[in-house]
């Protein structure tokens, strides 16, 4: 499904150049859960945004069904996005003055063709499906940090997406709660989703079907 | 576009503290221009409005009497200060001025008398006021109803009158006053006219030498001074007799009003009337000349000061104001910043961002602005009817303030969301 061959990214930071990524290659079937695993600054976040197409590689190729992701503009890495991408975020990133249905739905927002009833109805349905069908209206500051990560992975899921991208998901989580996320992620997968996660913890990583590690900038 | 005016309205109504505080700033701008300037142009226009009254060219000579007899000490103790002999103002002094004064277009003398108003059935204090036809052409008098009277009827003392707009309802009510008879002391009059009603005179002016036209019945100044009471025709000894009591005006004419051909003479010859008058009255300074137009020409000069010091505040205010909307925008954008990033990392594309904000930032705006029109007019209002100040609201005002404070909401609500929009979404997302 995703194809990556020889996915280079230089940061520039004034005279400072900083190869973070030197040169990946990675297939993502359909159906995958893959861990990416590696230590702090090994360049995990920097592939997942490339992937996710929150951030464009300095030099290489990325297909995805074949179609060449690198060459799109911005408006259709947008919509690229919106379609394809389900982003969980370490720090959650729900916008505070919304209801958990609201933020929720927000990826609906910007999809075309979906009235109000039918985002709630889906965004509802979401929640119901990571076990929130009581919090509806809650703010994100009314919930607690669990359930603020189930409403994110809600979000991620509402708008069918063919990759679930979370980055360290439960980097901000206790133990028993990561073990339920954990728990959630395993049954979307059973249920035909395909997920990347990011993670540079040996445990979290095993609740994924492959692992590949990252180190300096290249899979090792 | 449909749907960005929805994120809009929806972000709005999340950010409720943000949005009022945003318009309350453009509130109070707007509102604060608008009255304030429309305090300023109110005294302005109320100045040209007086001007209109007074005339221009006009040269008004008052007499000065004190109403009491003046029995006190030093009266006696300094004989050599006793009051030279002043025959007071008269006509003689009018006829003295047209041979003296040049380019002299009209002239007019006045007496005044405190009276009663008799119709058929019903009697009001006025004042009695009797003046040559040309007073009325001085003042440019124009009537609501009948005639003015002529020359002709004033040198053959002819007893008509003309009617003040109030004092003309007040005596006939229900009927026509033209044709009618009105009575003053033992003169009966013809009323052959109804003067035009004029907006109040203020105290100013009044006390300039203008009448209040509303209120008073006009009779032309020979049928007054040879049928009603002369004050000419009082002797110094009859003044004399009277030394213990009220003391009779010994003035036989209360104003002389002179217009001129040109403004340049009215200086110069208001001067000149001032030594003869001197002159004719053996020294003694029983009588004052005037110069209305000069006189509210300087109270302008300091009324448009006073209109650059409010301009001036109301300038200020605008631009703390914009200052305060700017920062207001500005801040809340950069507490946004992670919000775009996310809106970006679930689909939104740079346009939807700057599109929402673009329209977040009108709709505050114009929704303060349209507030603070409303606040700047109800202020104004409230400052002509509570303060009794004159104001007039100007549209130049309304739209300078509304613009500037609605382009200032739109502008810093807008551009750092722009930037933001063109941003990486990594790095906005990254934004503490
Ligand atoms: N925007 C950036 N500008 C410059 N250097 C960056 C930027 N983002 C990441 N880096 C650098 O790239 C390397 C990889 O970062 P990252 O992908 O965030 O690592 P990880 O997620 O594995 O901890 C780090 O050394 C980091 O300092
Ligand atoms: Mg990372």
């Amino acid at each position: 499904m995703i194809e990556l061959t020889n996915i280079r990214k230089t940061y520039i930071t004034g005279e400072l150049e900083y190869e973070a990524l030197k040169g990946i290659d990675l297939t993502i079937n359909p159906n995958d859960y893959l861990a990416l695993m590696g230590s702090s600054g090994s360049g995990k976040s920097t592939l997942m945004n490339i992937i996710g197409a929150l951030d464009v590689p300095t030099s290489g190729e990325y297909l995805l069904r074949k179609k060449p992701i690198h060459e799109l503009d911005d408006n259709q890495i947008s919509e690229f996005r919106n379609q394809e991408i389900g982003f969980v975020f370490q720090t959650f990133n729900l916008l505070p003055k919304l209801s958990a249905l609201e933020n929720v739905g927000l990826p609906l927002l910007y999809a075309d063709g979906i009235e109000k009833e039918e985002r709630n109805a889906k965004s509802r349905e979401m929640l119901e499906l990571v076990g929130l069908g009581d919090k509806l209206m809650n703010k994100p500051n009314e919930m607690s940090g669990g359930q603020r990560q189930r409403v994110a992975i809600a979000r991620a899921l509402v708008n069918s997406p063919s990759l679930i991208l979370a980055d360290e998901p439960t980097g901000n989580l206790d133990s028993k709660t990561s073990e339920s996320i954990m728990e959630l992620f395993a049954n979307l997968h059973a249920k035909g989703q395909t997920i990347l996660l990011v993670t540079h913890e040996k445990e979290i990583s095993e609740f994924a079907q492959r692992t590949i590690v990252l180190k300096d900038g290249i899979i090792i | 576009m449909i749907r960005n005016a929805r994120i809009a309205f929806e972000s709005i109504l999340a950010n409720k503290f943000r949005a009022i505080l945003t318009t309350l700033g453009i509130i109070f701008g707007v509102g604060a221009v608008i009255s304030m300037l429309a305090i300023g142009n109110g005294a302005q226009q109320q100045i040209l409005e007086q001007l209109k009254i007074v005339g221009v060219n006009n040269i008004i000579v008052k007499s000065i009497y004190e109403k009491e007899a003046d029995n006190s000490e030093e009266e006696e103790s300094d004989p050599s200060q006793a009051k030279k002999y002043s025959p007071g103002l008269t006509l003689k002094d009018l006829s003295n001025i047209m041979e003296v004064v040049p380019n002299i277009e009209l002239i007019t003398p006045e007496v005044n008398y405190e009276t009663y108003a008799l119709s058929s059935t019903i009697r009001k204090k006025t004042k009695a006021i009797g003046v040559d036809p040309s007073y009325f052409k001085i003042f440019n008098i124009e009537l609501e109803q009948g005639n003015h009277f002529t020359q002709l009827q004033n040198n053959s003392k002819k007893k008509v009158c003309l009617l003040g707009s109030t004092l003309s309802k007040l005596l006939f009510p229900k009927s026509n006053p033209i044709g009618k008879t009105v009575r003053i002391g033992r003169l009966n009059l013809q009323v052959i006219g109804v003067i035009k009603k004029m907006g109040g005179v203020a105290d100013n002016l009044q006390s300039m030498g203008i009448n209040d036209y509303n209120n008073e019945i006009y009779v032309p100044i020979e049928t007054l001074l040879s049928r009603f009471k002369d004050r000419g025709k009082i002797s110094i000894q009859d003044n004399r007799n009277w030394s213990n009591g009220k003391k009779e005006n010994p003035n036989q004419l209360d104003k002389i009003i002179v217009q001129l051909k040109n403004s340049e003479d009215v200086a110069p010859s208001g001067e000149l009337m001032s030594r003869m008058m001197k002159r004719r009255h053996n020294e003694v300074v029983d009588f004052a000349v005037s110069i209305p137009e000069q006189t509210l020409k300087q109270q302008k000069e300091t009324d448009d000061l006073f209109n650059w010091l409010l301009g001036a505040i109301a300038s200020i205010s605008l631009v703390v104001g914009g200052i305060g909307i700017m920062n207001i925008m500005l801040a809340s954008v950069q507490e946004r910043i992670k919000e775009i990033g996310l809106r970006r990392a679930v689909g939104a594309k740079k346009n939807d961002i700057k599109m929402q904000f673009i329209l977040e930032a009108s709709f505050i705006s114009l929704f303060g602005g349209v507030i603070g029109i409303i606040l700047g007019i109800t202020l104004s209002y409230a400052v002509e009817i509570f303060l009794e100040m004159p104001t007039k609201i100007s549209i130049f005002s309304i739209f300078l303030s509304f613009v500037i404070s609605v382009l200032t909401g739109i502008v810093f609500g807008y551009l750092p969301a722009n930037n933001a929009a063109e941003q990486n979404p990594v790095n906005s997302l990254k934004y503490e």
